[in-house]
């Protein structure tokens, strides 16, 4: 901004400081209010801070009921994922077995079919 | 953070006073704020019946809220805020009903302490402001006639920082376009 623009912007806000000073509604105003106050409900006194105190303890108690019903859904959950790992486990130990089992008879059969072979050509050298 | 409207208006005894049940010392409070709380609104809505009436409000609802106000600073605070909110409230409502639209052109010729100045300049101005859209409008009311700084018109009108700076250079910036004679 340029020193002029400055000096605009200065004499503008000077300007509108002016123009906008805060203007009285006039005694009127005032008597207007009262009226309208005398037949409003007084400020509450004693009493009123009870409504602040129910409030507050309402509000720590959805606090509260809040805090367990996270706690229990986690618990919940968290049981949920154990039990899901064990049965993943065994699922897991399952399949092993079976792959060793498998293993271990084709192995056997390989043995199987090479001593058949052999006692085969032995039979035909004889 | 606690705005400042107008520093030095209100003692804090009549504060404590009212906010213990001193229907008097309630009706002090009321005169203490009332230029400020009728100015925002008829500067804000453009109509004196809609100032007189969002003002009572404020003061009814002050009159309620006393118990939770913590100092003479929040009432000032608490009071413009209201004020504020209310007025802009009424602004959107009546922009859904064009035909209640017109203005209080009396308020262009509101009177203003300043003898020195030029009144067809501030007729002007005060002109121009209303044809500013309701938040813009507010943010300059805010700045130029209670003086707050653009952090506590950020807190009253729940807007941030940046927004505020925002609208009042474009504010400026369309007013300095307007072609206004400027004493020198």
């Amino acid at each position: 901004m340029s020193s002029g623009d400055t000096k605009t912007t200065d004499r503008l806000e000077r300007a509108l400081r002016a123009s906008l000073q805060p203007i009285d509604p006039g005694a009127g105003f005032t008597a207007s209010l009262q009226a309208r106050l005398a037949t409003a409900p007084q400020v509450p006194r004693k009493a009123g801070s009870e409504p602040n105190f129910h409030h507050r303890r309402g509000y720590s108690a959805s606090l509260a009921l809040a805090a367990s019903i996270v706690v229990a859904l986690a618990v919940g959950w968290q049981q949920r994922y154990v039990q899901a790992e064990q049965q993943a486990q065994l699922a897991q130990q399952a399949r092993d077995q079976l792959l060793l089992a498998l293993e271990i008879t084709s192995d056997r059969l390989t043995l199987a079919q090479r001593r058949i072979a052999q006692y085969q050509s032995q039979e035909k050298n004889l | 953070m606690q705005a400042e409207c107008d520093p030095g208006l209100q003692a804090s005894g009549d504060f404590d006073a009212a906010r213990a049940g001193d229907a008097g010392a309630f009706v002090r409070l009321v005169r203490q704020h009332q230029a400020r709380v009728f100015s925002l609104a008829l500067r804000l809505t453009g109509r004196r019946e809609d100032a007189e009436e969002l003002a009572q409000d404020t003061f009814l609802g002050l009159y309620g809220q006393l118990r939770s106000l913590e100092s003479a600073t929040h009432v000032r605070h608490w009071v413009c805020r209201t004020v504020t909110h209310r007025s802009i409230d009424l602004l959107r409502r009546r922009a859904r009903r064009p035909q209640s639209q017109s203005m209080d052109l009396a308020l262009l010729e509101v009177p203003i302490e300043d003898a020195s100045g030029d009144p067809l300049l501030h007729r002007t101005l005060r002109a121009l402001l209303l044809r500013l859209p309701e938040v813009p409008r507010a943010v300059l009311v805010l700045r130029f006639q209670e003086d707050l700084d653009p952090l506590d018109i950020a807190a009253t009108l729940d807007l941030s920082l940046n927004t505020v700076k925002s609208h009042l250079r474009r504010s400026l910036d369309w007013l300095r376009a307007q072609g206004l004679e400027m004493p020198r």
